[in-house]
């Protein structure tokens, strides 16, 4: 370098620049409104800002431990098989439909759900946004941190402890309400699912945060292990995404093995 | 950050409920500039918007309002923005900034190495220069002592002036 020396002028302009560089959208005042999560609202979430990130991973403050991939528990009734390489098939298999409950009818952790951790002071404000699909799925605060989604179990009233999953294989942390849900999840509309296994064997959760990246044009709303994922076509069976390694592309178009709501 | 935010503090209604009319107030009068400021913590346009709607949330979500609203959007705003970076280290699958171009070297240049500052020291320059905060101020946003303030303010600016130079 260097242009000029560093002085409190450049600092000022510098910062001004990148904080006033493009005008903030507009805010949405509905925020504080119990919005049932589709998929179409997660796009709003997105914001205007949307097309100029290729950089945003995961929502803001969405936090729970390993990623998914390192840990592949169990489900009951499900003994969830994660493929590792491509098979040498002619007749791909449509995609498996699962659906995660953690609890039994008893209201207890399910058998082969890990426990992660007890956390407390919990807040489900509203309906889940990574897993719209699932009326039990919520989206919860303890401390400074959101978990999404969180399950209630199944029918249950005055619901006071959620699970909460990062992954449908990764065990949960089980979160204490301060106060107890008041209602189930209201009925939904969106119809994506919250977790995806692709037939390369990466597996994606569904983007509830600011601004997916969008390659060639495609919205990646779902995150992966590695890259991104569009939305599923699930008009063809098996389903298929456009899957891209990273935020250059290429994308590829993939089936989807397993898809969780 | 400790002792910041008041994470026990929440309302005993559901969500859902409507916001007081100050919230509302302080929502429509400082939404922007809280973005603004999140830019430079989270170095991402759009996860700053994020980062500002979850500070309204929490806000709306207490049982009473704070002796001093804004300070405390504030502080809540660089507590998340802080907990949104910790988790990227941990979490890196995509780029964690946006690469963006303002068609002027000198200020390319300076928030390049901004952005490579850790977090505290960005948040004490952001807030020193750009908010005009003093240092007792930032001390209170960030939830450290002002002697922090001071070292980090040093730290960060003598980082800038060595790889500029």
């Amino acid at each position: 370098m260097t242009h000029t020396d560093l002085n409190d002028e450049r600092l000022r302009r510098t910062l001004k620049a990148v904080a006033e560089r493009v005008p903030v959208p507009p805010g949405d005042e509905t925020l504080w409104t119990r919005v049932p999560a589709t998929s179409s609202h997660r796009r709003i979430l997105a914001g205007a800002g949307a097309a100029l990130v290729v950089a945003a991973s995961i929502a803001v403050a969405v936090v729970y431990g390993p990623r998914s991939s390192d840990v592949v528990g169990s489900h009951p009734g499900v003994a969830p098989t994660i493929p590792s390489s491509l098979p040498p098939i002619t007749a791909p298999p449509a995609t498996q439909m699962e659906h995660y409950v953690p609890w039994t009818a008893g209201g207890s952790l399910a058998p082969g759900i890990a426990l992660i951790g007890t956390l407390s002071g919990g807040d489900c404000w509203t309906t889940s946004i990574a897993d719209g699909p699932n009326e039990y799925a919520w989206r919860c605060l303890a401390g400074n941190d959101i978990y999404d989604p969180c399950f209630a179990p199944p029918g249950a009233s005055n619901v006071t402890q959620v699970a909460c999953a990062r992954s449908p294989f990764s065990g949960v942390y089980l979160l204490n309400l301060t106060s107890p849900l008041s209602q189930s999840s209201s009925a939904r509309t969106a119809t994506y699912p919250w977790y995806l296994v692709l037939s390369n064997g990466q597996q994606c959760d569904g983007f509830d945060g600011a601004g997916p990246p969008t390659v060639d044009g495609v919205t990646l709303d779902y995150v992966c292990k590695d890259g991104g994922a569009s939305e599923p076509n699930d008009g063809t069976e098996p389903w298929t995404v456009q899957y891209g390694p990273n935020e250059s592309g290429p994308l590829q178009p993939l089936n989807v093995v397993q898809a969780w709501n | 950050m400790e002792g910041v935010v008041e994470e026990d503090a929440v309302q005993e209604d559901m969500p859902g409920s409507a916001p007081s009319s100050d919230l509302v107030t302080l929502y429509r009068n400082k939404r922007t500039a809280m973005v603004q400021l999140a830019r430079l913590l989270t170095r991402s346009e759009a996860i700053a918007e994020e980062v500002v709607q979850d500070a309204f949330l929490q806000m709306h979500r207490r049982r009473e309002p704070p002796e001093n609203p804004e300070a405390y959007l504030r502080a809540t705003v660089a507590n998340l923005s802080r907990n949104h970076l910790r988790r990227l280290k941990v979490e890196q699958r995509w780029s964690p900034r946006e690469r963006v171009s303002f068609n002027d070297p000198e200020i390319d240049e300076t928030w390049a190495i901004l952005c490579r500052l850790p977090f505290r020291q960005r948040a004490v320059i952001a807030l020193r220069f750009y908010e005009d905060l003093s240092e007792a101020e930032i001390a209170r946003v960030l939830g450290c002592r002002p002697g922090t303030v001071k070292s980090s303010l040093h730290r960060g600016l003598s980082k800038l002036r060595e790889e500029m130079s």
